[in-house]
Parts: C-alpha cells; structure tokens; sequence
C-alpha cells in the first residue's frame, strides 16, 4: 500500500489506529537508521523514534500533503534529533564534560556497533560535524536523498545545503587522511 | 598512514555505506508495539480532562491577566485618587485637590490644604475690596512711619 492510500485510509472514521500501524510497520526501519546514524546509540535512537511516531501521530490529521508521508516523518525525526543533539551538548557543557570526547567514547563502547577499523573512525569523524551538518552529510552520503529533498526536510536552500555538504566532505576527508 | 583515501570513490563508499550498527533481535517488532500502545494509551487518555485543560488554560491566563493589569494599576495609579504610605507605615488618601492625611484616625491640614484651599477661595469667589475696607485693613496693620513714607513718595 503506498503512502497515498495510507492516508487515505487514516482519514476514515475508525481505522485511525489501523492505518496508523501500517505507516508505523512502513517506515520505522528507514526512519530508525537514519536517527541512528545522527545520535549513535541504540537506547536514544529508541526513544527518539519513539517519540517520533508520537508526535506525527498528533500531528497527522492536521498533514495537508504538501509533500510526501515520507520526507514529512523524515522532517519530524530529523528535528526530534537535532533537538536531542542540542540538549546533550548542553548538558555535557553545564557538567564540565568534553563533548566531542564523549561522543568518541560512546562509539567505542557501544556493544550495537559491529563495523570495521576504517568504518569506525569514518563514524567518528562523521560525530565531529555539528549536528545539523551531520544531518546534511548522512542524508546525501549515505541515504543518496536529492539536495531538493534534503531541502524539504531541513528547510534549508539547496545552495547552504551544498556548501554545507562540501565543507563537511572535505573535513571528514582530512580526518580520515591522517588516521588511516 | 594512507594519504590517498577518497570516501567519495566507489569502492570505499561502498564500503562506508556498509551499515555498521546493529539492533537487538525482534527489535523492529517490539518497537512497533510499543508504539502501538503508546498511542492506544493517547487515544484513550482523550476524555473530560483533555478537553477541559486547553480551555482551563485560557481561563487561567486571562485571570492572571486581569490580575497583573489589577496589580500594576494599584502600585501605579494614573489618577489622582490614590492611597500611598509614609515612612511610618499610616495611610494617607489623597483626593483631588482635597488632602487628607490621615493619621491614626485624625485628620491634619497641612500647607499643602492651605495652598488649594486659597487658590480655590481667589479664583472661584470673584471677591472685590472695597477702598473702606483697604484703608481699615492699613490703619489697623501700618504703622505711622510708613503711612508717613507713603505719603513723601506721592
């Protein structure tokens, strides 16, 4: 069932719930990993998605398909995330913590990372982009979403998104020049 | 130490692009559940209360509205019936032109009354002196001497 008759059915009266587990059962997986690639840890990720799902589930009778479910839901979990980046940064700052050297640990001692020496540090230098930077890097280098896409979802014109992506190859670039 | 990494060629972005994470088993499963329930728990929380709370809410905000603006009024008046208190605590009310201070429960004129009360006399009676009433009122209070000086500069 596509998109379009998955709102279709939510806008019948009683099959809210329904149609809404089928959007759920549709888009969770792609929506999961691309949370995961941003926050890193599978426990956040969890809840973000989470929260995710709660928030469109608040917000959907009110979706006038101005653009796709997807890269609506996409918006929702890209910003729910941003959101949490944000916070975590300031509650490591407010305790005196280094930031950039948690996020590091954090990958090394997470027990849900299965990837290889090159991929890790990839990953780590991916975590020394700012948050909306590591939004624009994941959605065109992993995700291959079109720049007017990544447009729609981060409101943000295609030529700051561009340059945004450029400066964020060349630094990841950098990084992984002089560790491997 | 590999100075000629390229993410951007195919077969490391390839590579790269490997997802490198991985999830508890049924996890995918279990997580739709529990969004699922999360959201039966919303749709069924929508009784009285959800209903009500916005409309509380705006009750709310409009009685501390009324009560800042009530508030802000009293400490600063814009007319001229106020109440203010002095240094040792006793209200005075001052109304209009008229004060009154009032203290422990007596009331006191002060230069201030004597001041409107005699610009009130001058410029709402329109009282004229008569010449008898001048010259009795300068026999009684003028000394001789003067008179007499008065009468050298004439």
């Amino acid at each position: 069932m596509d998109d379009k008759d998955l709102l279709a059915l939510f806008r019948e009266k009683g099959k809210e719930n329904y149609a809404f587990n089928l959007i759920v059962e549709k888009h969770s997986e792609r929506l999961y990993w691309h949370i995961r690639k941003l926050v890193t840890s599978h426990e956040d990720t969890n809840d973000i998605l989470q929260n995710t799902f709660i928030k469109a589930w608040g917000a959907l009778p009110k979706f006038r398909e101005e653009s796709r479910l997807f890269t609506w839901l996409y918006r929702i979990a890209t910003n729910e995330s941003l959101t949490f980046l944000k916070r975590s940064k300031l509650r490591s700052f407010l305790s005196l913590s280094d930031y950039s050297k948690q996020v590091e640990n954090q990958l090394e001692a997470d027990p849900w990372f299965d990837g290889d020496n090159t991929q890790r540090v990839f990953r780590k230098a991916i975590m020394t982009l700012s948050p909306k930077q590591r939004a624009v890097f994941n959605m065109r280098y992993y995700d291959e979403l079109k720049y007017e896409e990544i447009s729609e979802i981060l409101n943000t014109s295609v030529g700051a998104l561009k340059a945004s992506y450029h400066h964020a190859f060349k630094k990841i670039q950098e990084i992984l020049k002089e560790s491997i | 130490m590999r100075t000629n990494f390229n993410i951007e060629e195919p077969a490391n972005k390839k590579h790269l692009q490997e997802n490198p994470y991985k999830v508890p088993n049924g996890y995918f499963n279990s997580v739709r559940v529990d969004i699922s329930d999360k959201i039966s728990a919303q749709t069924q929380k929508t009784g009285f209360w959800t209903v009500a709370k916005p409309q509380l809410g705006l009750v709310s905000l409009f009685a501390f509205v009324f009560l800042f603006a009530y508030t802000i009024f009293h400490i600063f008046p814009t007319d001229s019936n106020f109440s203010l208190r002095d240094k040792s605590g006793s209200a005075t009310t001052i109304i209009g032109s008229n004060i009154e201070y009032v203290e422990e429960g007596f009331l006191k004129s002060t230069f201030v009354d004597f001041f409107y009360s005699s610009i009130d006399s001058l410029t709402t009676t329109n009282e004229q002196i008569t010449e008898d009433e001048l010259i009795d009122y300068l026999s009684e209070n003028v000394d001789l001497i003067t008179l007499s000086y008065l009468d050298v500069q004439d």
